[in-house]
């Protein structure tokens, strides 16, 4: 059953990520990156990461994708053709990129080969996760949250001209 | 098998049957209506929603203002030729099934308003369900209507229900009758008008000094100065006249302009009337512009409030006022052909309206969008059909985001041709029509109206006469500041207090009904007194009234005075300063919310006012805030002339003893001639006053209510201009919302108590 | 998969789902009346009296007429995503319903043979609730994130203004509020040592005390954003009548309005039962350790849940008839600026005070 059940969020996740590729309308790409996101979730569940699983939902799905709809809303963009035009460049760009993109997974994939024996503590649980971002990934912890600190004021200063 | 075929076919009927009656049991136990209020019917249909009836009893109180999510339409009012096109759009988006009721006669035919401008029933362009007849209805004939049409669906056999478009018909009334051909007017009337006076006072003196060259004629009668001018240079005497401390008119009340037609050589008379808050003079300036060439100067560049009178003036005249920055049609519709109120026009030749059209915001949006280069703002239509504007109002703002950048109100949704009806109607007539002006406080429109009669006379009514109209006009202030701030409050979001405002109104009601019989529209008042005698319990009545309003009026208070959610919503919510408003032609409450403590009561009293002991509250700011504390406080303040009025009520006679003017005694009528000959002639060509002009003012719920009244001998009103205050105050409001959210215009426009029956007339 | 399992994971919870959602659908419906009722008599009315005695019917009567009213798609609408909008809202304020627990785990069901088949089935425990997730809570505010989308698209979707603008408003209140929200129940989180519902109303008999009397602060503003949350008053901008005519859901006409209208009651259900679990004890009696006062506990556990969360409901409906609404920037500038700086400071002040009287309670 979790192997039926992975397949199925599994395709979920794949179908809908290409879909995000290949709508035209970019409010129906943002919809299916939800989707993903909620199957993506699936899989964590099926991986006993609960934890990880409610969160990617909360901050990604219901926050993050809430506040990107939003934008989409306001801007009311229209449904763009020429926009692939001039990004043309980028198309060139896309191959080396996505070739890099592979190889680092599967590089990464290949490696946790090695130690399978993570899983067994539990990883998922709010308490390990706290522990260990707190202990042994303090620092990049603290330095994203700086990062995102950085980011927000940035914002604030676009959004207000006088301050 | 031929056994069994009827069976099946019995039980399928058996099946379908209960099915259909569980569904029209379910459609009729569910009738959510959409008010499409407008006029006087829809303050009875909010009096069956409120608690003495009680709508929802029937499970229809889910008001919805999404045509879609509702279904029975309820037409609650006049609609005219300018609603016509926002009527079907609305009918058009409803879901089946849908239903209609028509409420009151306005809606099902007409009504009284046989004008160039009232649509002769709605069933010209929608199918309608139920009828019901009534000027206004009594909610327990709403409750009726809906009980018949919950009896129509429970008899109604189908299940589904197809969309059936209906085309709008042009069907357009001919009445040849012009009013000039009803009776030509007499030259005296013109003579009279244009025949120099010597005429004494502070004023006249300073005008003769100032403007020697410009005068061409001065008369005071009945105590109104009237002072005739060259239009050439109207522009520099109307600044003198404002500006100079001699004269010192700060406040323009009205402009108007009245048509001679053949009688003169040059054909109208633009008149501006004015008033001095500091040395408390008041005067009418006219102005003669010939019929080849209707124009004048405009007069907006010195008093901003002449913007809509004027557009007033050339929609109905055609008369042309150079300069001014929007001279578009006001009341009519764009479509509309001809100025009503020339004598030549026909009162009930109507011009079809199909179209709504965009105001200048959206050009001035567009344009500006364009110079700087950025995106165009949102336009939103706000109206006529929307909760917060009461029915009536159209407004148009360019808007970022929630903030409003701009924006433009349009009225004429219910011009239902006041001024030309009551050109055709004798004066007793025209009573009725004055009652639907400010139909939230119909006593005081008739008083004023009254008034301007019995001031062509130049007499007085008994004292006992002046009292009862002294009693039941400030009850009528009273409902009618409760529904106002009733209504604000809703708008605001905090629902009972409209229901905490309506009980209180239901017993002012029942008072009224107790002397006259209406309720609403209650035409008690008759030129020289008052219609009967008041009923013999009426000193108890009001003495109960006084004790039962308070705890209404404290509850409210209590409610809101101190909510803080409420005072956030209202201080500094189009706060406007004295000056400001005085230029506007503010006057009434809204006025005196910005500090001015101008109130007729106290500055030119009549009627004993000035023996009452009472107090005028003013505010400090001129917001939201201040409007609701000065009308809570003037609740309190009528109160207090109430119980000195009624306590010191004299016996005597209701109607004035004036052969001219009321009818002589019954007993008279049936044992001598002179009797009988002076009944029939009152009654067959109604009261003949003298010829003249006047104009009487009051103070009305809203504020400063005049009627402008010309007459040449006739028994019909040669003129009757109706000055209503919130025409004024609502013309200063695209302005005041401004860099506002939209949720300050619903809590603006609630709190200015505008009433489209007065409004647009 | 033997027997047992299959009871345990899914014939179990199937049935409570069935019951659940009959139940819901049912007290969501007479939700609406009891509105309708109280409001009524709070403006000296009668509310809707015709149809069944004292109006007991009407639910029935609405429901059945919308379900029957011509269902209307604009035709500039965006017909996919305005078919999807009210699904997508009313899903998630369903699925919440998963994890609440109405009840504790007093269910018992004896053990028993089929006869026949011969095959015995073990005597077993199960609760008022479908499941006790060990993230629950955390759960309840990720489904609940997730309504959002609905109300957003659907005004989206219906491609005209007022529906625009209340979503808008909605969107840019629910975001704001729900991270007040998050932060005013991390003080329960604290004391409770646990994400899981059924171990939080655990807690709180082990404390010996509701965590309303412990968290107070945290309690108003867990129930304010609750209210705002749920576009109720005074914070019912999105869908304010007299401003946006209906707010997000105006295109919207018969049935699929009315699964608008189902979310947003069941939402107040909802946060209700939030309310009642984190802080008024879930199904506690009151005083649940005072032995003097046990014949309290005579009645069942999941009336006193239901007697709490009706308290609740009341609320809701006494703001909605006594209150005006805010205006949209005063809302952002109350839950940015006066609720967040008191849920952050409620936190700080319950961590160190956890952490001074040692260790969770």
């Amino acid at each position: 059953m979790i192997e039926a059940l992975f397949f199925l969020f599994a395709a979920m996740a794949v179908g809908a990520a290409i879909n995000v590729l290949v709508q035209k309308h970019v409010l129906y790409s943002a919809l299916s990156l939800i989707v993903l996101l909620v199957s993506m979730s699936g899989l964590f569940i099926l991986l006993n990461a609960d934890f990880l699983a409610v969160i990617n939902v909360i901050v990604y799905a219901g926050a993050i994708m809430v506040l990107f709809v939003f934008v989409i809303m306001l801007l009311n963009l229209p449904e763009d053709e020429d926009g692939a035009d001039r990004m043309r460049w980028l198309k060139f760009l896309g191959i080396p990129m996505g070739l890099f993109l592979l190889f680092m997974i599967l590089a990464t994939l290949w490696n946790a080969g090695a130690d399978a024996g993570v899983q067994a503590q539990m990883p998922g649980s709010p308490e390990a996760i706290g522990r260990s971002l707190f202990t042994d990934y303090l620092l990049p912890f603290e330095v994203t949250s700086l990062l995102i600190l950085i980011a927000l004021m940035g914002a604030v200063v676009f959004a207000k001209k006088e301050l | 098998m031929k056994v069994i075929e009827p069976e099946t076919q019995e039980r399928e009927n058996f099946f379908t049957t209960t099915a259909s009656s569980l569904i029209n049991w379910a459609r009729k136990g569910s009738l959510w209506p959409y008010p499409f209020g407008t006029a006087c019917c829809a303050i009875e249909f909010m009096a069956t929603v409120s608690s003495h009836y009680d709508l929802a009893r029937f499970g229809s109180e889910v008001v919805r203002f999404a045509p879609k999510q509702s279904d029975v339409l309820m037409v609650l009012g006049t609609i005219n030729d300018k609603m016509g096109p926002v009527l079907k759009q609305i009918y058009d988006q409803m879901a089946e099934p849908r239903w209609v009721i028509s409420m009151g006669a306005c809606a099902t035919c007409g009504g009284f308003y046989r004008a160039y401008h009232v649509m002769q029933g709605i069933d010209e362009i929608v199918p309608v369900d139920v009828y019901i007849p009534g000027c206004p209805p009594t909610p327990e004939a709403v409750l009726d209507a809906v009980i018949k049409l919950q009896q129509q669906i429970e008899a109604d056999t189908r299940l589904s229900y197809e969309r059936h478009p209906r085309q709008t018909k042009l069907k357009t009334p001919e009445v040849n009758a012009t009013v000039h051909a009803l009776e030509p007017p007499p030259r005296a009337l013109v003579r009279f008008l244009d025949d120099n006076q010597e005429v004494k006072g502070p004023i006249a003196e300073a005008f003769k000094r100032r403007f020697p060259e410009e005068v061409v004629s001065m008369r005071e009668f009945r105590g109104d100065l009237s002072i005739t001018v060259k239009r050439e240079n109207i522009k520099q005497v109307l600044r003198t006249l404002k500006n100079d401390p001699e004269f010192d008119f700060k406040m323009l009340l009205d402009v108007t302009a009245v048509d001679y037609l053949s009688e003169r050589q040059s054909r109208y008379d633009v008149v501006y009337h004015m008033l001095s808050l500091s040395n408390k003079h008041r005067l009418r300036l006219k102005a003669a512009v010939p019929a080849d060439d209707p124009s004048i100067d405009t007069a907006v560049d010195i008093w901003k409030g002449a913007d809509w009178a004027e557009r007033e003036a050339f929609d109905m005249y055609g008369i042309r006022f150079k300069g001014h920055p929007d001279l578009r049609r006001i009341l009519t519709h764009s479509q509309f052909e001809g100025h009503p109120l020339r004598k030549d026009f026909p009162p009930g030749q109507r011009t079809m309206c199909t179209e709504t059209t965009d105001l200048p915001v959206v050009e001035r949006a567009r344009k500006y969008a364009e110079s700087m280069g950025i995106a165009h703002p949102t336009i939103l239509n706000v109206g006529p059909q929307h909760p917060a504007m009461h029915g009536t109002f159209r407004l148009q703002v360019a808007a970022d985001g929630e903030k409003i950048l701009d924006a433009d109100s349009e009225i004429g949704y219910l011009h239902r041709c006041f001024e030309k009806m009551s050109e055709t109607h004798t004066y007793w007539q025209v009573i009725p029509f004055t009652d639907r002006l400010n139909y939230m406080s119909s006593m005081m429109n008739g008083v004023t109206y009254a008034m301007s009669v019995e001031k062509m006379f130049g007499v007085d009514i008994p004292k006992r006469a002046q009292y009862i109209r002294v009693i039941l006009s400030e009850f009528s202030r009273i409902a009618d500041h409760l529904v106002c701030v009733g209504t604000n409050l809703v708008d605001l979001g905090a629902l009972s207090n409209f229901w905490y405002g309506f009980r209180p109104r239901e017993e002012i009601y029942d008072l009224l009904e107790s002397c006259c019989g209406g309720r609403l529209t209650v035409s008690y008042v008759r030129i020289g007194g008052v219609a009967q005698d008041i009923p013999a319990d009426f000193v108890q009545r009001v003495r109960k009234l006084l004790e039962t309003i308070p705890p209404y009026v404290d509850d409210i208070e209590k409610m809101n005075r101190h909510n803080k959610i409420f005072k956030l919503r209202s201080e500094g919510i189009t706060a406007i300063s004295a000056e400001d408003a005085i230029d506007w032609g503010f006057t009434g409450p809204t006025l005196r919310a910005c500090g001015v403590p101008y109130d007729i009561r106290k500055w030119f009293p009549n009627y004993d006012y000035d023996q009452f002991e009472f107090d005028i509250p003013v505010g400090e700011r001129g917001d939201v805030y201040d409007r609701y504390l000065v009308r809570m406080e003037e609740i309190r303040q009528s109160l207090r002339i109430i119980k000195q009025a009624i306590e010191n009520l004299p016996e005597g006679p209701f109607q004035i003893d004036d052969r001219r003017i009321s009818l002589p005694p019954k007993k008279g009528v049936y044992s001598n001639i002179e009797d009988l000959m002076n009944h029939f002639e009152l009654i067959q060509d109604g009261i003949l006053p003298p010829i003249g002009e006047v104009y009487s003012y009051w103070e009305a719920a809203n504020g400063e209510l005049g009627f402008y009244l010309v007459s040449n001998g006739a028994k019909r009103p040669y003129r009757l201009r109706c000055r209503g205050a919130c025409f004024y105050i609502f013309q200063a409001f695209n302005h005041m919302v401004k860099g506002l959210y939209m949720s300050d215009v619903v809590a603006a426009l609630g709190s200015l108590n505008i009433v489209a029956g007065e409004l647009e007339k | 998969m033997n027997l047992d399992s299959f009871i345990d994971w899914i014939l179990l919870p199937l049935i409570k789902i069935g019951i659940l959602f009959g139940l819901l659908s049912l007290v969501i419906a007479y939700l609406t009346l009891l509105e309708r009722k109280i409001i009524a008599f709070m403006q000296v009315r009668l509310g809707p009296m015709r149809v069944g005695p004292h109006g007991l019917l009407q639910p029935i009567a609405d429901g059945i007429k919308l379900m029957l009213k011509e269902d209307i798609v604009p035709s500039r609408a965006d017909k996919i995503v305005f078919t999807l909008a009210p699904v997508i809202t009313l899903i998630p304020a369903f699925i919440v319903f998963a994890v609440i627990p109405f009840g504790p785990r007093s269910i018992h069901i004896p053990g028993f043979t089929i006869p026949g088949l011969n095959v015995q089935v073990a005597e077993r425990t199960t609760g008022f609730f479908i499941t006790d997730l060990n993230i629950g809570l955390l759960y309840v505010l990720a489904v609940s994130s997730i309504g959002i989308l609905g109300i957003i698209l659907g005004g989206w979707a219906s491609n005209s203004k007022y529906p625009l603008l209340g979503a808008l408003r909605s969107a840019a209140q629910m975001v704001s509020y729900e991270v007040a929200l998050g932060f005013s129940i991390m003080g329960v989180l604290m004391m409770a040592g646990t994400l899981s519902l059924v171990e939080i109303v655990n807690a709180q008999k082990n404390a010996g005390a509701w965590y309303v009397f412990l968290q107070p602060v945290g309690f108003i503003l867990f129930f304010i954003c609750g209210v705002a949350e749920t576009n109720r008053a005074p914070f019912d901008l999105p869908e304010a009548e007299s401003e946006l005519v209906a707010g997000f859901h105006t295109e919207y006409s018969g049935f699929r309005f009315s699964l608008f209208f189902l979310a947003e009651y069941a939402a107040m259900i909802v946060v209700s039962s939030m309310a009642v679990t984190l802080f008024w004890g879930g199904w506690l009696r009151p005083f649940p350790n005072i032995a003097a006062l046990g014949f309290l506990g005579l009645v069942p556990g999941f009336l006193w849940f239901a007697l709490k969360v009706l308290v609740f409901l009341y609320f809701y409906l006494w703001f909605r008839a006594s209150w005006p609404r805010y205006r949209y920037d005063q809302l952002m500038k109350i839950g940015w600026q006066v609720l967040m700086p008191i849920a952050i400071a409620n936190v700080i002040v319950t961590a160190v005070l956890v952490l001074w009287l040692g260790g969770s309670r």
